[in-house]
This record gives structure tokens, C-alpha cells and sequence, in this order.
């Protein structure tokens, strides 16, 4: 279930967008918030960020799981929106793009991988990583924020 | 939602067992279920079923929420309702993507646990598409794509299969 994404840094966002858009901000609420690059308040948060930016944010969005392309495609969003940043994996992201397809659909992750999780031990472990993350196959990550964790407490050998 | 396939078919199943082993089929609830219904209870008990009827010894269904976390394939090991039967078993059939493989090899590391499963990447599911593959690791070949490839045409292509057993 979980995907490990990063947080695309909030100016590479912005430069993304006009000031004359109408901007959707859709997160998805699994594995993004577990990652602590998505959920209700990275939502708020970026969301806030744009429009003291000057931006016009139209629709702040929560989907149960971005990657079930019915929930992107059952949400009633407001008439006229020109853009959207997903914060969700590259999967999630495909999703609202399959139903913005002629709209700038942004990405606000960066996905890395999948991961296993333990949260008795509140990390997650990347098992198999994208090209661009081979460097960081093994790393364990704190679960709802992220962090990168100094030492490694899930002792369990790495695939790819 | 995590994309995989079948590495083995039925018959190279059955070659890595043993008429004596006592077998657990273990099953993920989530991605895999979507996988063309590769994982989750159906696939499980159809495995299980058929396992049965071709005379091998299935001691234990087991259907789990989330494979790929840890906590809970650990739960399976001590918990007082499976404890016993887990450690009776000799072999582990896992119906999950490799992370919940890797998990399951992990916490029974004195059992054989098969691995059934090839994870190609990420992809999206839809009631009137189903499941396509849209973000595939690199090393499988497939291109990326917004619209996503079937995981029967995905499988053709990387000589896999895709469904259940």
C-alpha cells in the first residue's frame, strides 16, 4: 500500500503557476500522509501558502486514495479551474491527470519508491526504489513526517 | 496502488512443494486484491481449495489487511490465535506484493516462504478499467503513462502472468 514520496519544494510549485489560475489543491490521504508529504494539513498548508502568494485556490480536496481513479472521478470540483497540484504519488497524480486532461495538473511529490512500515517502530523502510533512488534503497524514514532516520532499526536485507 | 504479477504458474507452484509440507496460504487484502484479483480472500481460498484437492495439506487461510507492514505480519507470529499454527507450518505461500514477501520471509525466517510475486511499480485502478500499471520500475522496460497499460498486456510483455492462481 505504501508509496514513499517526497515533498516538491513549495517554489518549484509555484513556478509552476499563474496568478490568473484557478487552482484545485487535491491531496490523497494513504500513503502521502503516512510520508508526511500529503494529507489534510500539507493540504491547508499549501494551499494557505499560495494565496498569501496571491494566488486563487478554488478547491482544497481529500481523496480516500488518489490511485482509485472513481473517487477522482465522483468529486465535484468548482467550474473554471485552470490548474491543480496533487499531492499524491505518481499514481495518484496519473488519476487527476485522467480526469484534468487538458488542465496544468502539477506535481507536488517527488515519488521515490515503495516501502514496508513498521509502526510499532514508527519508521518506513524503502524496499524498492525508482532509478533516481537507488542511493537511498535501505533508508528508513519516520512515519507521518518523512524525516530520514540516522540509524536503521528494521534489520531486513533490501531487494533492488 | 502497488502493481504486481504472478512469477509462477500453477504447476510451478506445485513443484515447490512437498505432499507432506504443511502449507499456510497467506493473502494481502489491499493492492493485490486489485491486481486482477491476484491477492485478497478469493484468490486465497481458491488456492487453497485447489491446493487441497490435488492432495497437498493446507493447514491455514490466513488474510491480512496489509502485508507490507511489518507490525502486523509480526502480530501473526506471536499472537495466541495463529501462533501454534504458524509455527506447525513448513512452507508459506504469500499472495502479496514483493514488500509484503519480504515481510512475511522476514518474521517466519525458519519457514520456506515462496515468493510468488513480481512488483512492477505503481498504477491506477478504476471500476471501469481496472487496474493499469502507469508507473513501472524502470528495469521492467514499460513506459510510464498517464493512461496505464492492462496487466494482462503488462504481463505478455515481461512474460509474467497476471490474476490469481
Amino acid at each position: 500500500m505504501v508509496s514513499l514520496t517526497k515533498a516538491v519544494p513549495y517554489e518549484k510549485i509555484r513556478s509552476q503557476l499563474k496568478k490568473t489560475d484557478r487552482i484545485a489543491v487535491i491531496t490523497c490521504n494513504t500513503c502521502v500522509r503516512f510520508c508526511g508529504s500529503g494529507g489534510v494539513e500539507k493540504m491547508e498548508e499549501l494551499a494557505s501558502k499560495l494565496r498569501k502568494d496571491g494566488f486563487v485556490v478554488t478547491d482544497q480536496v481529500v481523496l480516500t486514495a488518489a490511485c482509485i481513479n472513481d473517487y477522482v472521478m465522483n468529486t465535484r470540483f468548482s467550474g473554471g479551474l485552470t490548474a491543480a497540484v496533487v499531492l499524491a504519488c505518481e499514481a495518484g497524480w496519473s488519476s487527476v491527470k485522467q480526469r484534468f486532461p487538458d488542465k496544468n495538473v502539477v506535481k507536488g511529490t517527488e515519488t521515490l519508491g515503495l516501502v514496508i512500515a513498521d509502526r510499532n517502530k514508527g519508521v518506513e523502510k524503502l524496499m524498492l526504489a525508482y532509478d533516481a533512488h537507488k542511493d537511498k534503497l535501505g533508508n528508513e524514514y519516520h512515519l507521518l513526517t518523512g524525516e530520514l532516520q540516522k540509524e536503521r532499526v528494521i534489520d531486513m536485507e533490501v531487494g533492488k | 496502488m502497488i502493481i504486481s504479477l504472478r512469477r509462477l504458474s500453477y504447476d510451478d507452484l506445485k513443484n515447490e512443494l512437498k505432499k507432506d509440507d504443511k502449507i499456510v496460504v497467506w493473502a494481502c487484502n489491499n493492492c493485490i486484491k486489485f491486481c486482477d484479483g491476484l491477492g485478497g480472500r478469493e484468490a486465497m481460498n481458491n488456492l487453497a481449495d485447489k491446493l487441497e484437492a490435488d492432495g497437498y495439506t493446507v493447514i491455514r487461510r490466513e488474510l491480512i489487511g496489509t502485508s507490507c507492514m511489518l507490525d502486523l505480519v509480526q502480530k501473526r507470529k506471536t499472537d495466541k490465535a495463529t501462533a501454534d499454527t504458524f509455527k506447525e507450518s513448513t512452507v508459506i505461500i504469500p499472495l502479496t506484493c514483493e514488500d509484503g514477501y519480504e515481510n512475511v520471509k522476514c518474521v517466519f525466517n525458519d519457514k520456506r516462504v515462496i515468493n510468488t510475486t513480481k512488483t512492477i511499480g505503481l498504477g491506477v485502478f478504476s471500476t471501469k478499467t481496472g487496474m493499469c500499471i502507469n508507473y513501472p520500475f524502470e528495469d521492467t522496460g514499460l513506459e510510464p503513462s498517464i493512461k496505464g497499460i492492462s496487466l494482462k498486456e503488462a504481463a505478455e510483455k515481461l512474460n509474467l502472468y497476471a490474476g490469481p492462481f
